[in-house]
């Protein structure tokens, strides 16, 4: 095992690591569509919060 | 402490909440850009050391909602209890903005209006006395500028002042029974003579706004039948050009050559370590994101021109030339929006579907507006472009036109399914005045939705890419698949029974169906997964691949022909949108039944189109029906079936409602 | 002219059934010229959400409308200072 291929499985690792994580907290913020290049922009970006949630739409959805 | 932003639609809202709070909202020209109610935290300039939430909510007119998402304003400032409302007025339609004002003022809560778009009323040379008006409404009254920023500061300091104190109406609506639609009907009458009143003594008019003007001339032409058409399908012809055939793939050449040599460097560096390694790096992870994002300059391009569109007000002109077209076949003009907005995203246009009144109309145009190619498909469009047709711009056009043909067949499709009889539909749009478009909004919103690009290809397609490399590189015994065995591979098990199912469209290999399938993750994720099991990056640069024979290879490699690619390519294209997009679909129609008709219509579209093109294609090119001809007729005849069915299901359920309907009627009658 | 005028008006009032159209003599704006500015007579689009959106918007009885251009399916109008496009439909419901 040389230098290179411990640098890369430490690589891949933290890639993944830090990939994973982002779509886990993001998901768990409520982001239904990660990387949506209309992000911010887009009502559903933020559905827990003040996101598209009306009180009469969020009633409808309820049943 | 919590304020809210109300006002008309297309006053400036969310511009001004954007500056506040310094958001980056998608705003545009045209009423019901916001479909939703948002809110973030003030800016410190503004809000000091108090923490101030601003809310920002759609336009109305009134607080008595006409579409769904003027319903969402009136709620939230009934019920909501906001601490202070900033109410909006377009300062060039005073008279109209004031009614909704004077509504606001009865709530209670403290309101300041702020009278935007004074830099307009400057030009055009209205004036309007703000002292008198803030006397006589009650409440302060500030001149600002949204755009530019100004009288922001002064507005938001006095509205977070006011905060908790009690808003005294100038204006009282008598006690009346609401439900007496005449007593309402002579309220509503006085309150406007009142607005009136103040307007005709506060306002004074240089140019009448009922002049026949030379924009009047520019919009005579935009609304009319023919030329109007014309002149749509040549902007958005030259959108296309220059993002996806000129400029683009002039700046993307240059980034893939970065991303090919970074690759390389990878590559190499792994040259002495075990071969799965490198796959996974350099191919898979390197590789598959890197062939993603070097597709990156044409989505920018396009981002940035819809952008100036939206912006400068053709898009209300465009809804209008529309809407007699649409309305043939059951849409409503307003369905031209979410079209438009689709050919970015198809969320946020499935959003925007909200402000169409009629519910049939809506969930029509939810479940067709994702038939518009999205920006994620962009790079599955160039590729094939580059690949099999030599970086032709016609396809790419031809993506687009075939959508917006699909709408149409498909509303057909659905009007003929519900049964739906010729009804009353009304189609009003306020034109707003033309602007320049900013370049600095629309170069923040395209390096916004750029980040948001790079973002999604380092963490769902990578960490997709990474599975499909890695699935494609074992077999179920988790043992290293042998060269020469790639079918046993577990990826190649599970996506061979779809890939049968495809036979009869031309692209019945487990590579083929595999992207299609991960395509459902994020529509990238068909370049990333080609990339991958094929192991190739460099797929846009065609002229560099022409020279090195690399353009062949890719096609030679995938093993398809100019119209199996071109059928692949419309598959992926019209065949349902990613699951986010599904999503928003279920939340926006609130009905299983539509939702699922939805997915059918479009699996059933997509095969549809691909099975045509690739048995037709062959046949003009062959001179004989592709594999699978009688399989895939078979499923075509299975799906008309079905559509049949449903059809004489829903009509029954039709006329059930109707019969109910008039029973109920013939009830109230004998009574 | 006058004849084409009549023929004109009852293909609109067969596509629309329109109750207002069987009193003579009432203009709506399909009938109205470019660039003149008319009173409004009446509203009727048989929709009650839909004539008291059109009131919000300052489109009511007794109110003026001038109209900006006309083609064979829409109209474009002025009412209060914001202009805006008609269908068909919605003209010929509004009675000057």
């Amino acid at each position: 095992m040389n230098a290179a291929t411990i640098i890369a499985i430490m690589a891949i690792a933290a890639i993944l690591f830090f990939a994973i994580r982002y779509i886990y907290k993001e998901k768990k913020k409520g982001n239904a569509c990660i990387g949506c290049p209309y992000a911010d922009s887009c009502p559903k970006h933020r559905q827990n919060g003040a996101g598209c949630g009306s009180a009469a739409q969020q009633k409808i959805n309820i049943h | 402490m919590r304020i809210a932003f109300a006002g008309n639609p297309n006053s400036g809202k969310t511009t001004m909440y954007n500056a506040l709070t310094g958001r980056n909202e998608k705003i545009g020209n045209w009423g019901g850009v916001t479909v939703g109610s948002k809110e973030f935290q003030l800016k410190k300039e503004f809000a000091g050391d108090k923490e101030v939430i601003a809310v920002d909510l759609p336009g109305a007119y009134s607080m008595s909602p006409f579409t769904p998402e003027e319903g969402i304003t009136s709620e939230y400032v009934r019920t909501a209890n906001p601490d202070a409302i900033v109410n909006i007025v377009d300062a060039t339609n005073l008279s109209r903005s004031l009614f909704f004002t004077t509504q606001l003022l009865e709530l209670g809560i403290p309101v300041v209006v702020a009278l935007n778009k004074t830099d307009i009323n400057e030009k055009e040379g209205t004036k309007i006395d703000v002292n008198k008006l803030s006397a006589k409404l009650n409440c302060p009254v500030f001149e600002t500028v949204s755009t530019e920023n100004k009288g922001l500061a002064e507005m938001i300091a006095k509205a977070i002042s006011l905060a908790g104190t009690t808003q005294k109406a100038p204006y009282l609506q008598a006690d009346i029974d609401l439900h007496d639609k005449n007593a309402v009907d002579a309220e509503d009458r006085k309150r406007y003579s009142f607005v009136n009143g103040i307007v005709n003594e506060v306002e004074t008019r240089k140019t009448l706004s009922a002049e026949t003007t030379s924009a009047d001339k520019v919009d005579g032409i935009l609304t009319n039948p023919i030329a109007g058409i014309l002149v749509f399908a040549v902007v958005m012809w030259g959108v296309f050009w220059v993002s996806q055939a000129w400029l683009g793939p002039l700046v993307a050449d240059w980034l893939v050559g970065w991303i090919e040599t970074f690759q390389g460097w990878v590559a190499g560096q792994l040259e002495n370590s075990p071969a799965i390694l490198s796959a996974l790096l350099a191919d898979g992870i390197v590789g598959g994101v890197g062939a993603v994002v070097g597709f990156l300059p044409l989505v920018m391009v396009m981002y940035f021109l819809i952008a100036l569109l939206e912006d400068c007000g053709y898009m209300a002109r465009v809804s209008a030339v529309m809407d007699p077209i649409f309305k043939r076949v059951g849409l409503s003009g307003k369905s031209v929006i979410p079209v438009v907005i689709g050919t970015g995203c198809g969320i946020p246009a499935i959003m925007a579907c909200r402000t169409i009144r009629d519910k049939r109309e809506r969930r029509a145009t939810s479940m067709l507006t994702t038939f518009i190619p999205c920006g994620a498909k962009i790079p599955v469009i160039a590729l094939f472009a580059g690949a099999f047709f030599n970086g032709a711009g016609w396809v790419s056009t031809l993506s687009y036109f075939l959508g917006l043909v699909l709408i149409f067949l498909g509303a057909l499709l659905i009007k003929g399914i519900t049964g739906y009889k010729y009804r009353k539909s009304f189609f009003i749009m306020e034109l707003p005045k033309w602007k320049a478009p900013s370049l600095k909004f629309a170069f923040k919103s395209m390096m916004e939705r750029a980040k948001a690009y790079i973002i999604k290809a380092a963490t769902i397609i990578l960490v997709c890419n990474t599975v499909v490399q890695i699935m494609q590189t074992f077999n179920w015994h988790f043992q290293v698949v042998e060269e020469g065995a790639e079918n046993t591979s577990i990826l190649a098990s599970i996506a061979s029974p779809f890939a049968i199912l495809l036979i009869p469209l031309g692209f019945g290999v487990w590579q083929l169906a595999a992207a299609a399938i991960t395509g459902f993750i994020a529509k990238e994720n068909v370049v990333g997964t080609l990339a991958v099991v094929y192991a190739l990056t460099s797929f846009i640069d065609t002229e560099e691949l022409a020279m090195t024979g690399g353009a062949s290879t890719v096609a030679a490699t995938m093993g398809l022909t100019s119209v199996t690619a071109l059928a692949y390519l419309f598959f992926n294209l019209y065949t349902p949108p990613c699951f986010a997009a599904i999503g928003a679909m279920n939340s926006e129609m609130k009905s299983r039944g539509w939702l699922w008709g939805a997915i059918g219509l479009q699996l059933g579209t997509g095969y549809t189109i691909a099975f045509l093109i690739n048995q037709l294609g062959t046949l003009f090119t062959e001179g004989h029906f592709a594999a699978g001809f009688v399989p895939g007729l078979i499923a075509e005849a299975c799906m008309v079936a079905a559509l049949i069915l449903i059809s004489k299901r829903v009509r029954a359920h039709f006329d059930e409602q109707y019969e109910l309907h008039k029973a109920s009627k013939a009830a109230k009658a004998a009574t | 002219m006058e004849l084409a005028y009549a023929l004109n008006k009852n293909t609109a009032c067969a596509e629309t059934r329109n109750d207002s159209c069987h009193a003579a003599g009432n203009k709506t704006l399909l009938d109205a010229e470019p660039g003149q500015t008319y009173i409004i007579k009446e509203i009727n689009t048989d929709d009650d959400d839909m004539n008291s959106f059109l009131f919000r918007l300052g489109c009511y009885q007794g109110e003026p409308i001038t109209l900006i251009s006309k083609k064979k399916k829409s109209c474009i109008v002025v009412i209060k200072d914001g202009r805006y496009n008609l269908d068909q439909m919605l003209s010929e419901a509004i009675i000057i």
